[in-house]
C-alpha cells in the first residue's frame, strides 16, 4: 500500500486566530470589507491545500498567507491607479494567453514548481529572498543583518527572478 | 544569464511595487514601459502572479512574517 502523507488542517488554526488574521489584513489594505474578502480568500487557499506539506508554524504561515494576499491587493490596486493616471483610456491592457485564477490552473502544481525553483538557489540568496519577501526587511536592513553590501542584496533578490522564470511556462498552458 | 530581458524587467518592476517608493515618476515610467510592447503586460502579470506565489511558499528559514511576531501569536 502506498503511504500517504496525512498533512494537518491549517483550518483549526486558521478559525481559532481569525479575529488576529483579520487585523493582519485591516492593516495592510487598509479597508474592513476588503480585509474580509482576503481573509475568505486566504481560507480557501489554506484549507484547500495550497500547501501541502506539514508547515512548522501553522499560525505564522496562515499570517503569511493573508499578509501577501493583502499586500497583492494594494499592487494591484496601484497598478489601477497608475493606469487611469498614465494612459489615455486608462484601462488595463488585456493580456491575452494568460490563465485566469480560476480558469483551471492547477495552483497547487504552480506552487510546488515555485518551491522546487526556490530550492536551487544558494542557501544564502533564499535567506535573503525569505527576509525580504516573507520577513518583510528592507535590503538594507538584511545586508546590515548579513554584514553585506545593499547592492549584493539587491542582485540577489533579482536574480530569484531567474530561476522563477521557468515556471512561466505553466501559466500559459496553450 | 540574461535569457529575457523582459522578464527581467517585469520582475523589478514588480518588486519597485513592492518596496512602495512608487512615487509619480515610478508610475509615469512603470505606465510607459507597459505600454511600449504586447509582451511586457504579459510578463508583467506572470511576474505579479509568481510574486504573489512566492509569498505562498512556507519559508526554508524560520523567517517570522512582518506583523506577525511570536509574542502576538501567543495573543500577548
Amino acid at each position: 500500500m502506498p503511504e500517504e502523507v496525512v498533512v494537518p488542517s491549517l483550518e483549526p488554526v486558521f478559525l481559532e486566530h481569525r479575529s488576529q488574521l483579520l487585523s493582519i489584513a485591516r492593516r495592510v489594505a487598509g479597508d474592513s470589507d476588503i480585509a474580509e474578502e482576503i481573509l475568505q480568500d486566504a481560507y480557501l487557499k489554506l484549507v484547500e491545500g495550497a500547501c501541502a506539506q506539514e508547515v512548522r508554524n501553522p499560525l505564522g504561515y496562515c499570517a503569511q498567507v493573508v499578509r501577501n494576499l493583502a499586500l497583492d491587493y494594494l499592487r494591484r490596486q496601484a497598478v489601477e491607479n497608475t493606469y487611469r493616471v498614465y494612459t489615455e483610456d486608462g484601462e488595463l491592457p488585456q493580456v491575452a494567453g494568460g490563465v485566469l485564477p480560476d480558469q483551471g490552473l492547477d495552483e497547487r502544481k504552480l506552487l510546488d514548481a515555485i518551491e522546487q525553483a526556490l530550492s536551487t538557489l544558494p542557501a544564502r540568496t533564499r535567506l535573503v529572498f525569505e527576509m525580504y519577501r516573507l520577513g518583510g526587511l528592507t535590503q538594507r536592513e538584511i545586508a546590515a543583518q548579513l554584514g553585506c553590501s545593499a547592492t549584493l542584496v539587491n542582485f540577489m533578490v533579482r536574480d530569484v527572478g531567474l530561476v522563477l522564470a521557468k515556471c512561466r511556462g505553466m501559466l500559459h498552458p496553450n | 544569464m540574461r535569457e529575457d530581458p523582459i522578464w527581467e524587467e517585469a520582475w523589478n518592476w514588480v518588486i519597485r511595487q513592492h518596496e512602495g517608493d512608487f512615487d509619480t515618476a515610478a508610475q509615469a515610467e512603470f505606465a510607459a514601459w507597459m505600454q511600449a510592447g504586447a509582451d511586457r503586460p504579459v510578463a508583467y502579470e506572470d511576474a505579479a502572479r509568481i510574486w504573489l506565489l512566492t509569498g505562498l511558499v512556507p519559508p526554508a528559514n524560520d523567517v517570522e512574517t512582518e506583523g506577525c511576531s511570536r509574542q502576538e501569536q501567543d495573543g500577548a
